[in-house]
């Protein structure tokens, strides 16, 4: 089996699961209302998927993992990163917002700047 | 739904006015608060979404309707930007390509401007559904956003940090943010749910989904999103010292170092040009007072330059033009009997709209004429007039003089409101059709105008021929067979001239005259008892000592009465350098009847001043039948025709009720069906009742030849007034009595608040009225009726 990819708020739910493990669907629910802020849509949306994903399984509303915390963690957090927003916007709106992407150089320039502010400050 | 879409084109381009004016403003107040950036672009949104705005001569928005409602029917189609030079340049393309096809007649932009109205609404459906599906689709992306602490969550998909939600806005931030970082931006987002940034772009946005036709408006959006992230910052760092200002720029390029985009979706707060940002909060100053102080006056001034509407000036030549053509329409009207003072011409002229084009000037107005006199420094108004009215003008050349092309006014009655929808633009229909908008701003000129002109202090308002008001009292004088106080009086000549019922009058210049009165007709009248609540003449004249008469006089006047039941009391006084007049009126009319006979004596204070040249003394009793009936309601049978009353200056009259055709409802269900014949009306002389018109100074209340008619249902109880449907009037001239074949003039009547009027011709003429009531359940049928009028002869007795 690959390592398995989670991602961060993912995680946080393991986390719960670890914990309580095995809980029932609705002991969960609870939990993450508590400690994530979730809705319980949120919750069993987020089993599902894992369990699709095989991180978890789902009996009869009893939740237990599949993998376990030193797994996960072995995988890089991020690196699914979903390009969330980008390519989902209609080109003319993409374009108002275009300058707001920075360069390489930018990035520097600006760097340079701040830092000569704090030399600047402890002169 | 065109309409409307234009309204929105004309905000569109005012209020690109003011987006101009704000871009250079920001310019101007760069050292100032960024908060006041911001609430520039209020301004503008106010501009933007509110279609009244106030008219001030300080407005620098060239115009407010630079494409008028018109414009689809117009022959030659123009704007009117407010620029001349604009104007001159778009006009002629503007008129040559979207003027009427000849042979479709047909202007272009009566079938442009619908598709565009189309264009438009189908262009805010897309913006608005591509606000409802990002948003749902951010809110889908964050579902499994991890609560941090209070509303502050954390989610992989968040890209940077931003705020959503409008009642209840959470913070959403990434994972993996240093913890110095992440206490910065948590500052700075919950700076932004403090200043209710989270109401305010989605508001631009919306207003922008609006106007997302007009480019200034999509940059005045992107300010202003730039302008609130400047203003949060600003709002964050005031207190920071420089190495907390460092770490928040530090925090800022970190978070946009992440992102590759920022969140578009309008209803989220992205982050706007790090580079800007930190630049300004690195060089972040506590603004001086003076700065702050200058913004806000600046603020200020934009608000009223650009929030109101410019006024409708005229310059001075045509203001004179429409002066003289109103003054001019009005002064030879029908006012002939005028009294030949020298009377003084006010005009007021209320400008609603002016409506200049290349080859023409409209002016559409209120129009106020006043005509006064005075009289022994009394001012009276003679004649007035308040009418809206358009006045099409003709410019010979740029700078040249005015001609009249069309000097406009409404019909009177039924066509009024019609006539005036007809001829003035839709969005003046209000001002134009509610004169008491401007009637007290108008009367207040008109007043001041001719206080001035005659130096006096007080001016009597239009409703009452008489400026000066009379201390009158009435006492109880009791009953007598005797005609001595009729032979004795002033007036005896004229006790039997026409048909009004003449009153003795009396004057005592002097105590002794009063005494005197007193004992000559002591033993005839009763002088020192009162009956019920009305004192005696004794004690009624207790006060009128000799200082009193060192400057004024006592004028008595006798009514007798055939029941104690009936009380008077003066009702008006008229007057001019030679004749004095009383009016009396009855003030009760009891339904129980005593058969006491009685008698009153109506006395009234006058100034010898006023008197010294007067040898004229008359009164009269003002008979009229009372007006006051309750309006004629659906379920109830009139079996005969109405009874025509006509009232004029203070008499009243039964026109004679000639031929009719009545249909009503019997108590059964069925239809009775009565015809009346009768001669023609100028061969009825004999039974015909006549009124007088009186020469203007006796007038009692306005106009003495305005005439008020109403129809009354008698024999039904209580009285109704039974307005009919439709109302001919005609008259002849005096000299065709027994001439049936004669021509008539038509007259048209005029509806005020539901009371019918006419004007009476200024000499002896016999009158026909025939009315038709058709729309009643219970009653139908046709009346005519006639009267005469006899002018008085009483001014030249009087002279």
């Amino acid at each position: 089996m690959n390592t398995p990819k989670v991602f961060e708020s993912e995680y946080r739910f393991c986390l719960i699961l670890w914990e309580h493990e095995p809980v029932k669907t609705t002991e969960l629910v609870t939990l993450c209302q508590e400690q994530l802020g979730w809705k319980p849509t949120t919750t069993y949306t987020v089993i599902k998927r894992l369990s699709e994903r095989s991180i978890l399984e789902n009996n009869n509303k009893i939740v237990t993992s599949l993998v376990s915390k030193d797994q996960v963690q072995a995988a890089e957090l991020n690196e699914m990163v979903e390009k969330t927003f980008e390519g989902s916007l209609p080109a003319f709106i993409a374009a108002f917002t275009k300058h707001q992407k920075i360069s390489d150089a930018e990035i520097d320039a600006v760097q340079q700047m701040i830092d000569r502010y704090r030399k600047g400050e402890s002169k | 739904m065109s309409g409307f879409f234009l309204s929105i084109v004309n905000m569109s381009i005012s209020a690109s006015w003011i987006v101009l004016a704000v871009l250079l403003l920001r310019l101007l107040l760069k050292k100032a608060p960024k908060w006041i950036a911001v609430l520039l672009w209020g301004i503008v949104a106010v501009r933007l979404i509110c279609p009244f705005s106030i008219e001030s001569v300080m407005s620098l928005i060239p115009s407010a309707e630079t494409i008028s409602p018109e414009i689809m029917m117009d022959a030659t189609p123009e704007i009117n930007s407010g620029i001349p030079i604009l104007n001159n340049t778009i006009n002629p393309v503007i008129s040559e390509s979207f003027a009427p096809d000849p042979v479709t007649s047909a202007n272009p932009l009566q079938i442009l401007i619908p598709i565009l109205s189309i264009v438009w609404i189908i262009g805010i459906i897309g913006m608005l559904l591509y606000t409802v599906i990002s948003y749902f689709k951010v809110k889908r992306k964050i579902g499994t956003a991890v609560l941090l602490r209070d509303s502050i969550f954390q989610s992989e998909n968040a890209v940077s940090p931003f705020v959503l939600g409008i009642v209840k806005p959470k913070i959403y931030l990434p994972f993996n943010m240093n913890e110095q970082d992440m206490e910065h931006v948590i500052a700075h987002e919950q700076a932004h749910i403090l200043r209710k940034d989270h109401w305010w772009k989605p508001l631009g946005f919306l207003i922008l989904t609006l106007h997302w036709f007009n480019p200034l408006m999509w940059l005045g959006y992107l300010l202003l999103c730039r302008d609130i992230e400047l203003a949060c910052d600003e709002k964050v760092v005031k207190e920071f010292d420089n190495e907390q200002k460092a770490d928040y720029s530090q925090a800022l390029l970190t978070c946009s170092v992440n992102r590759r985009i920022i969140a578009a979706c309008p209803l989220a707060f992205g982050e706007v040009g790090v580079k800007n940002r930190v630049k300004s909060v690195l060089n972040y100053k506590k603004p001086a007072f003076w700065i702050v102080v200058t913004a806000i006056v600046a603020s200020i001034a934009v608000a009223v330059c650009f929030l109101t509407n410019p006024r409708t000036t005229i310059d001075d030549e045509l203001s004179v033009f429409i002066d003289t053509q109103v003054a001019d329409h009005h002064s030879d009207y029908k006012y002939s009997h005028s009294i030949d003072y020298d009377n003084f011409i006010a005009v007021s002229c209320k400008i609603l709209e002016v409506d200049k084009s290349v080859d023409k000037t409209i002016v559409y107005l209120w129009a106020m004429y006043h005509e006064y006199s005075c009289e022994n420094g009394v001012v009276k108004l003679e004649t007035s007039a308040h009418i809206p009215t358009v006045i099409t003008a003709k410019q010979e050349g740029k700078h040249g003089h005015y001609k009249l092309v069309e000097y406009w006014e409404p019909h009177d009655g039924e066509l009024f409101e019609s006539d005036i929808k007809g001829k003035f633009p839709i969005h003046l229909h209000y001002k134009a059709l509610n004169s008491q908008l401007y009637d007290d701003e108008q009367r207040a000129f008109c007043e001041n105008a001719a206080k001035e002109y005659y130096s006096v202090s007080q001016i009597g308002g239009g409703d009452s021929s008489n400026v000066q008001t009379f201390e009158s009292t009435v006492s109880y004088a009791n009953w007598s067979d005797d005609s001595k106080i009729y032979i004795e009086a002033l007036n005896t000549d004229k006790m039997s001239i026409d048909s009004v019922q003449h009153l003795p009058i009396y004057k005592f210049d002097t105590l002794t005259e009063l005494e005197q009165f007193k004992q000559s007709f002591g033993n005839t009248y009763t002088m020192d008892r009162g009956w019920d609540e009305v004192q005696s003449f004794n004690n009624v004249t207790a006060k009128y000592d000799n200082t009193f008469f060192e400057e004024n006089s006592l004028v008595l006047v006798y009514v007798g009465a055939g029941n104690s039941t009936h009380r008077f009391k003066m009702q008006n006084v008229g007057y001019d350098d030679k004749s004095f007049y009383v009016h009396v009126v009855e003030t009760t009319n009891a339904e129980f009847v005593d058969n006491a006979m009685a008698g009153w004596f109506v006395t009234v204070a006058v100034s010898d001043d006023l008197l010294k040249a007067v040898t004229s003394f008359d009164a009269d009793l003002n008979n009229a039948i009372d007006m006051s009936l309750p309006k004629y309601e659906g379920d109830k049978v009139i079996d005969v025709p109405p009874t025509l009353v006509v009232v004029s200056n203070g008499q009243s009259i039964e026109a004679l009720k000639g031929s009719s055709y009545w249909i009503h409802e019997e108590t059964n269900g069925m239809r009775e069906n009565v015809i009346s014949d009768s001669g023609h009306p100028l061969m009825m002389k004999k039974s015909m009742p006549s009124i007088d018109i009186l020469p203007a100074h006796y007038a009692t209340i306005g106009d003495p030849l305005q005439a008020k008619i109403q129809f009354n249902a008698k024999g039904v109880t209580p009285v109704y007034e039974v307005p009919p449907d439709e109302i001919y009037i005609r008259c002849w001239e005096e000299k065709h009595w027994g001439q049936t074949n004669a021509k008539s003039e038509n007259i048209n009547p005029t509806i005020v608040n539901g009371n019918m009027f006419f004007d009476l011709k200024n000499g002896n003429y016999i009158y026909e009225v025939v009315a038709t009531w058709s729309t009643q359940d219970k009653f139908s049928g046709t009346a005519q009726y006639s009267f005469y009028t006899l002018k008085s002869d009483a001014n030249s007795n009087m002279d």
